[in-house]
Parts: C-alpha cells; sequence; structure tokens
C-alpha cells in the first residue's frame, strides 16, 4: 500500500473523529473569541 | 495552468475573507488568514491548532485536515492557495537590489517555530504566543481594528508594538529574499512540508536534465529542482515544470512531457 494512500484513510478517520466530537461547533468558534491575541492586545 | 496561478491566490484571498457573503469559521482554511479579520470567512489553522494545545486537547479535525491536504499535494497550498504567499511573491516583484538566502540552517527555522510557539509553549503557559507575534494578525486584524475602533486604540500596549516591529521587519523582508516567510518561518509551511516526499502529487526530473539553473531562477523559493525535485522547501507552484524535463507526477501516473523530454535529449 503506499504511503499517501495511507495517510489519507488515516486523514479521514481523524476528520471523522472530530467531526463525531463535534470539535467544529465546540472548538472553532470558541477559538475565535481568543483573536484579540492576534489584534495584538493583551 | 501555471500562467493561472494567480488567479487561483486571488480567489482562495477573496473566498478566505468572505463574511461578507457567507461564513464557515467552524472549519479552518488551508493556508494563512487571519481570523480576528472582521472579514475572514474560515477559521486560522495555526489560531485553531494553538487553541487546541491550550485547551490541551488533541486536534483530531485538524490533523485529518493536516494529514489530508498533506497527504494529496504535500506543499502546493503554499504555492497556490496562500494569500501571504501571493503577498511576497507580489513584493518581490518591486525592482529593488535582491539577496539571495541560501544558508541551510534557515530552513530549520519553520520546525522550530512550529514546535515552540505553535505547540509547545502554548500547551504549557496557555497562551497562544504564535499569533501574539504573528505579521498576518497585524496586517489583516491588528492595524484595521485600531484604526476603526477608539476604544481598542485605548488597549494597545507593548505586544502591540513589538508585533508592528515583527511585520515591520517581514515585510521589508519580502521586497529582497524570495518568499523569506515561507522558507524560514511558516509553521503552516512546515507542516505541509513533512509530506513532499510521500505526497500523491510529486515532481519528477528527467535523467536527461543538463542542470542549466533555468528552474531555479523561476522557482518562488529559490530551490534547484534537478537535486531535489520533492524537498520539503518545494512549495509545488510548479514554475519549474516550464522546463520540459521538469514533470508533476500524479501517483504512479507519469504525465506525457516526460516523453517529450526525452525527445529533446
Amino acid at each position: 500500500m503506499k504511503v499517501y494512500r495511507l495517510l489519507l484513510l488515516l486523514g479521514l478517520i481523524f476528520l471523522i473523529t472530530g467531526i463525531y466530537l463535534n470539535e467544529n461547533w465546540n472548538i472553532f468558534l470558541n477559538a475565535r473569541m481568543l483573536c484579540f491575541s492576534c489584534v495584538g492586545i493583551e | 495552468m501555471v500562467r493561472f496561478r494567480a488567479f487561483f491566490q486571488i480567489g482562495a484571498l477573496l473566498f478566505y475573507n468572505s463574511n461578507y457573503l457567507f461564513s464557515y469559521e467552524f472549519c479552518p482554511v488551508p493556508g494563512l488568514n487571519c481570523y480576528a479579520c472582521p472579514i475572514a470567512g474560515g477559521a486560522c489553522p495555526l489560531g485553531s491548532l494553538q487553541h487546541f494545545m491550550v485547551l490541551r486537547r488533541i486536534p483530531f479535525f485538524l490533523l485529518g485536515f493536516f494529514l489530508l491536504i498533506g497527504a494529496l499535494v504535500g506543499r502546493m497550498v503554499c504555492g497556490w492557495i496562500c494569500p501571504i504567499g501571493w503577498l511576497q511573491e507580489l513584493m518581490y516583484k518591486v525592482k529593488v537590489k535582491k539577496i539571495r538566502v541560501n544558508f541551510r540552517p534557515f530552513r530549520y527555522l519553520k520546525y522550530l517555530v512550529l514546535l515552540s510557539l505553535v505547540l509547545i509553549i502554548p500547551f504549557l503557559s496557555g497562551e497562544p504566543w504564535f499569533s501574539k507575534l504573528c505579521f498576518v494578525g497585524t496586517i489583516q486584524a491588528g492595524i484595521p481594528l485600531i484604526v476603526m475602533d477608539q476604544s481598542l486604540r485605548d488597549l494597545i500596549g507593548t505586544l502591540f508594538y513589538i508585533k508592528l516591529g515583527i511585520t515591520g521587519i517581514t515585510l521589508a523582508a519580502f521586497f529582497f529574499i524570495k518568499r523569506p516567510f515561507c522558507r524560514f518561518l511558516c509553521p503552516l509551511g512546515a507542516t505541509y512540508s513533512l509530506f513532499n516526499p510521500i505526497s500523491y502529487a510529486r515532481l519528477e526530473v528527467a535523467g536527461s536534465c543538463f542542470k542549466c539553473d533555468k528552474c531555479r531562477e523561476v522557482c518562488p523559493v529559490d530551490i534547484k529542482v534537478y537535486e531535489e525535485p520533492n524537498s520539503p522547501e518545494c512549495i509545488r507552484c510548479l514554475e519549474c515544470t516550464s522546463c520540459a524535463h521538469v514533470n508533476l507526477r500524479l501517483g504512479d501516473k507519469k504525465k506525457e512531457k516526460t516523453k517529450e523530454a526525452e525527445q529533446y535529449a
């Protein structure tokens, strides 16, 4: 089996696990709340 | 296709900053784009990764995202759909004296930045330190927000001035050095670069190549393609495929041009 195929499979498993754990809605949206770090304000 | 690369880069910039049309901030974008920017549509992959480190959680979705992109195209994202890559290419076109930086250890700085500022320090300190110093945040969010919002102006402290200094130095370097941020500092590029030698899309140099260095002249990251076609530094912009001896190889299939190159030889 080619390495890239193995990585694609692994990537798909991780992606689905992330969606299953609701990472997108619970964490990515919260991450934006921390964006004052990017602006440079403490 | 390569001649339309700028359109892909402009398209990516518009798509990443499409909050006025639609928002998908629950999903990271593949290139570097600050999500503190009021018009950012998607999440910054590095900001999100740091957020997971701060929370001390395994970023499954991001790992999958990086693995899928990396396994398919390696670092092609940097060459085709990264707005910061495009900015560097544009600024390098300004006619000033150019500096060629070939000091090999500089290449490893980006892995150090990835390990320290993106992974280990946020994990230990609970603060997203790469974001705190990132010049993209200053350009896309810091300066515009502070210009627009008086209440934010009152909150400016030392950190903002440090960010301004980093931004100034980085932007100045773009005029003189070929893609300095991608080559030496970008932790996102460092992540994708690990996949370059094993990805589905790879570069191949025909045995008949006579090392004229034309590929290096057109290469935005200044690599000798004939020495290491799948170097971790290669951003797969495919500019070097203008030479008949360099070809894109997808999986096990070769493009027809290889045969052409062999005919030339």
